[in-house]
């Protein structure tokens, strides 16, 4: 594309960003990053493996073959930023357009539409899961992944909770919340664990030093689970109203762990107070009612053939039916409710089961299709020019080994 | 057994017989007569009659070998297995190829195919017993069942009877595998071959036992008023109960049972006790028996869903509790008369294509087994054993060829047996889309025909443009050696799923998303494929010398390469986005880093660096093919090695045991790219690098 000021896009800097061995590199480093990410899915899972090897700026300690050492390796999410840069400068901004050249424009820009969509996705996009029984209804749905803290006040009637999402707490040794309008009191956190398990004191056991024990149970901490739904993280947390009563407070500590039924209830001034671990919430602009779930195993095989959820979706406007199932979900303000799974795992034929939903919000959800179709034409144009002009070529050689 | 059914069962015929004979404080129910009872078959008596324990006998120490005619017609009896109705040879052929390793077992005098090997089984039982058809391909296994394995060897194979003693302690070991470890990807190998063989010994039992309730005589003369309903000398099996339902639910009235003088009434409220007993006990082992019978009412399903076919047990149930089973009871009696009948093959012929015939037309009432026939036709003409060899002799006549260059004829016939070999693989694979209704890439397997299917096109298609003999020579080497390959595994497909037309799972239930995503990832995998084998041509001309004097040869096959890459790189790409946008509408998520995502993208990745680097001048022909060659290696994880992982979503193509061949093939192809990479030119002069563009694209 022709440019208004060409000393800035002929500098060699642009020149440099836009280039084909650029290019090439970011992709050797993807492609090196996608083999080694794969591979290390096997000791760390799909979730973890992500976080390490695609939406990180460095890799120190990427996965290698037992005896092999270890390289340290530009994260996926930097790659990724340069990759999108050179393809932007080189295929898009500096390429001067001809006929010849055209198809492998617009490939460029499909590929661009592409990765924007990835990073809508990524800094915009929501998902988590609803799980309903028959007859049961919900405005929320709970993320995979994302951990939060809760707190409110359970003696009113109507409950305006305040949350603290991970990212304030995992990994930290104490935070301290001060005292925000509807909560009166110093909330202190400890961080402990990514994954643990509640845990009582036997007699004669050597527990590792600094161990919080709180009335004979301490949180034990176990290697992280592949899977990561599966690990429980846990802290420790009190109160106290302000600096004067800080250590006294501490006496009143008691942990807080993911896999517990209940909250830590307390009373201060008066009043029954919440504090809860859970999975992080997100509302729906509609409430979802499970009427039916069917599930139709193929015969003579417990291989589900298929399986759908018929339910009510209630909002302001009023009530529809829908159906939900496999390839074919809801898909309404912004939301998209797909058929994912159901349970329990281990029923029995007639049981009961629920019904488990993908609830996901993504704001550049049709782009991959336009992308794809903007890329199929780029290319379809381009190897199209060079498939016509290699059998020009041939024929013509063909035309002297005869003559 | 269905609790339904059998609560029925009781209601109608065990309640009353089940009071205290003196007093019948709450007596039966009328039952309605019903007007669709079994067909008035011939009389059984004369049927079966005196000659019916010593043919039985007979059968079970000699067996004559089935007629080819018995043998055709038992090959289309219809069955439901494995999630789909299916032709009884498709069924007996997995099922011996499991447990055998090969379709066939050869006796002293004769080879048995898997029909007649399970009909020998159905009906010659205590001969099929001793028949050597387990294979059990690891010692460790055999010694961790307490089996002597003096002598062992991996070929052998072992009769039922050698391993009888060790059966307890075989489904002892499995079963505690399966509890220990109920997910499949921890066991290790010997746990594993030790499930599979559990699995294959009671699928054989199945067999083995399958006609025992037509063989088993009830106790239905065993007082004069059921001697007055079934005769003198009732014959086995559960034809005569289903024949005379009406008779006996008669017979259980409450006005009828007060009737009978009170001296003799204990003896038929005994006598029909003990054949309330011994009836409930044979129906439950029957229940786990094969599913023979479509249902007789047309059910309407909501979309399509599969209608189940019944077991023998379930039709006399029903029968118990009046449903209609006229139809089934005619197959029944014809299958019950079978073990009788092996003396006179003509009528054994009539009675299976009786039963055969009343099954399919029960079978097309509910609109399944449309594609019996042609199922039975697509094994029998073995269409991929027959590319093969086509393909194999197109490649030994193009190598001959490529000793007498002058000559037009080998390249001909090669022409002609390449193309021969294409269509015989396109029928099959065309067949084989017919029969399941879907795109022809579902399973590892047809993946394989598929993607060896668009190598030869596209070889083919390169030839016709270059035609310099090359990308014919590899048309035929590629489909010989994906003939071979899909050969090879279909044996692990039948050991991991028991067939290579196995049910969907839900989410890949779509033929808009198979026939649109995955044809084009094969593709791009197909091409991939090719261009790496043309890579291995110009490396090892290179090594070879050949034709130095010629570097249009070199030129050509550069060419050839790079637009080959380029064909794949369209549908790897495409294919590969699809596959985003169909997770994407079907689980939420475009991309999730799934291990067969990152293959694919690893894939496009390869791909496009090869093409940047090349037109940026940054590798020059021999660059190109030693990376095509790596794009060969990355092809092979994505498509297998990844499966290996048993990690992701992708879960429906996991397989076992193909880790060694994965090894030695990346082991070859690196031993190629250092042949290739560090070689001095033995032919053919390195053209220039090609000037890198001045306006560089990304």
């Amino acid at each position: 594309m022709s440019s208004s000021n060409p000393s800035f896009w002929d500098s060699r800097f642009i020149k440099s960003l836009g280039s084909l061995g650029l290019a090439a590199l970011m992709m050797t480093f993807l492609l090196i990053l996608t083999f080694l990410g794969t591979m290390d899915q096997t000791n760390m899972g799909i979730y973890q493996a992500q976080k390490k090897y695609f939406e990180s700026w460095v890799v120190l300690d990427a996965w290698a073959p037992s005896g092999m050492p270890m390289i340290p390796l530009p994260g996926g999410m930097l790659c990724m930023i340069i990759f999108t840069a050179n393809l932007l400068v080189g295929g898009i901004l500096r390429l001067r357009l001809n006929k010849n050249n055209l198809g492998v424009f617009v490939i460029h820009v499909g590929i661009a539409l592409m990765m924007s969509a990835g990073l809508v996705k990524l800094l915009a996009g929501q998902d988590g899961y609803l799980r309903l029984w028959e007859n049961q209804k919900a405005s929320e749905y709970i993320s995979h992944h994302e951990w939060e803290i809760s707190v409110f006040e359970a003696d009113t009637g109507e409950v305006t909770e305040k949350t603290l999402h991970e990212r304030f707490w995992r990994g930290r040794d104490t935070l301290t919340l001060a005292p925000a309008e509807g909560v009166p009191f110093f909330l202190n956190l400890e961080f402990l664990h990514g994954n643990c398990r509640p845990q009582q004191v036997t007699a004669g056991e050597a527990i590792p030093e600094g161990t919080v024990v709180i009335d004979d149970w301490y949180l034990k901490s176990e290697t992280m689970d592949p899977e990561n739904e599966r690990n429980m993280p846990g802290l420790v947390a009190w109160i106290h109203k302000g600096p004067e009563d800080r250590e006294a407070g501490r006496e009143g500590r008691t942990f807080l762990w993911g896999g517990q039924n209940y909250p830590w209830a307390f009373q201060h001034e008066g009043k029954t107070w919440v504090v809860a671990i859970r999975k992080v919430r997100h509302s729906m602009p509609f409430t979802i009612q499970l009427d039916n779930f069917e599930k139709v195993d193929y015969p003579g095989i417990t291989m589900a053939k298929e399986f759908r959820s018929d339910v009510t979706q209630i909002s302001e406007g009023g009530r529809r039916n829908v159906r939900i199932e496999m390839n074919d979900p809801l898909r309404d303000q912004g939301l998209i409710l797909f058929q994912s799974s159901w349970g329990p795992p281990d029923a029995k034929p007639g049981d009961e089961l629920f019904s488990v939903f993908a609830v996901v919000h993504n704001p550049s959800d049709h782009w991959p299709l336009y992308s794809c179709i903007i890329i199929a034409l780029g290319m379809g144009l381009a190897f199209v020019q060079k498939f016509l002009a290699y059998g020009r070529r041939q024929s013509k050689r063909l035309q002297q080994e005869a003559a | 057994m269905n609790i339904f059914l059998q609560r029925s069962f009781l209601l109608i015929l065990m309640v009353v017989v089940s009071l205290p004979a003196t007093a019948f404080p709450v007596l039966a129910q009328d039952a309605p007569a019903s007007d669709s009872q079994a067909a008035d078959p011939q009389e059984p008596a004369s049927t079966y009659g005196e000659s019916a324990a010593p043919t039985a006998k007979r059968a079970a120490l000699s067996r004559a070998p089935w007629s080819q005619e018995i043998l055709d017609e038992v090959a289309r009896w219809p069955i439901q297995h494995g999630g789909r109705v299916k032709p009884f040879q498709t069924f007996a052929g997995f099922l011996m190829l499991k447990a055998n390793g090969r379709r066939t077992l050869k006796l002293d005098d004769e080879k048995l195919d898997p029909v007649a090997w399970a009909l020998d089984f159905m009906f010659y039982p205590e001969v099929a017993k001793q028949y050597r058809c387990i294979h059990v391909p690891n010692a460790e296994v055999l010694t961790g069942i307490g089996f002597d394995t003096t002598n062992f060897r991996r070929s052998d194979r072992y009769s039922f009877d050698q391993l009888e003693p060790v059966l307890p302690t075989l489904f002892d070991s499995a079963r505690r595998t399966m509890q220990a470890k109920p997910e499949s990807k921890e066991w290790t190998l010997v746990e594993r071959q030790t499930i599979q063989l559990m699995q294959d010994i009671r699928e054989m039992e199945v067999l083995l036992y399958s006609m025992d309730s037509a063989r088993k005589t009830f106790g239905l003369n065993t007082v004069e008023e059921l001697t007055a309903i079934f005769g003198e000398n009732p014959a086995p099996g559960y034809s005569p109960i289903l024949q005379h339902i009406d008779q006996m639910a008669e017979l259980t009235d409450r006005e009828n049972l007060l009737a009978i003088p009170e001296d003799r009434r204990p003896a038929v409220i005994e006598a029909l006790r003990s054949l309330q007993e011994d009836l409930i006990r044979s129906l439950e082992i029957s229940g786990m028996g094969y599913n023979w019978f479509p249902p007789e009412e047309v059910i309407q399903t909501e979309e399509n869903l599969p209608v189940v076919w019944t077991t023998s047990s379930e039709v006399i149930q029903e029968a118990l509790v009046m449903k209609s089973t006229e139809e089934r009871g005619k197959a029944l009696y014809s299958l019950e008369r079978l073990p009788y009948l092996l003396d006179d093959r003509p009528q054994f012929l009539a009675e299976a294509t009786n039963f055969g015939t009343t099954l399919r037309n029960l079978a097309a009432t509910q609109d399944s087994g449309r594609h019996i026939s042609t199922e039975v036709s697509f094994y029998n003409m073995d269409y991929f054993t027959k590319a093969l060899v086509l393909f194999l002799l197109g490649f030994i006549v193009s190598c001959l060829g490529w000793l007498a260059p002058q000559s037009g004829a080998p390249k001909k016939l090669t022409w002609i047996l390449s193309l021969s070999g294409v269509v015989m693989l396109i029928a099959g694979v065309t067949i084989r889309c017919v029969i399941q209704g879907r795109p022809p890439v579902t399973t590892l397997y047809e993946t394989i025909l598929f993607i060896t299917g668009c190598c030869v096109l596209t070889a083919q298609a390169l030839e016709y443009y270059d035609r310099r003999n090359i990308a014919l020579t590899v048309s035929t080497f590629l489909g010989a050696l994906g003939c071979f390959l899909s050969n090879r595994y279909e044996l692990k497909e039948a050991v991991t799923a028991g067939d290579t037309m196995p049910s969907l799972v839900a989410v890949l239930d779509t033929n808009f998303w198979l026939s649109t995503h995955v044809t084009t990832v094969t593709l791009g995998y197909a091409a991939g494929l090719l261009a790496a084998a043309i890579s291995h041509v110009w490396i090892f001309s290179k090594m070879l010398g050949v034709k130095k004097s010629d570097p249009g040869y070199y030129k050509s096959l550069t060419r050839m390469v790079y637009g080959t890459l380029c064909f794949g790189l369209f549908f790897s790409i495409v294919g590969t986005i699809l596959g985003g946008i169909w997770a994407n509408y079907s689980w939420g998520r475009f991309w999730g880093w799934d291990p067969k995502e990152n293959g694919a993208l690893m894939i496009c990745l390869a791909e496009l660096i090869i093409l940047h680097l090349r037109m940026g001048g940054y590798i020059r022909d021999r660059g190109v093919h030693v990376l095509s060659v790596l794009n060969a290696m990355i092809i092979a994880f994505s498509w297998w090695g990844v499966n290996l992982l048993g990690v992701g979503l992708h879960s429906y193509g996991f397989t076992d045991g193909i880790f060694k061949l994965l090894a030695g093939f990346f082991a070859l192809e690196m031993i190629v790219m250092g042949i290739g990479l560090f070689q001095k030119s033995g032919g053919g002069k390195e053209p220039p690098a090609p000037p890198a563009e001045s306006a560089a694209t990304g």
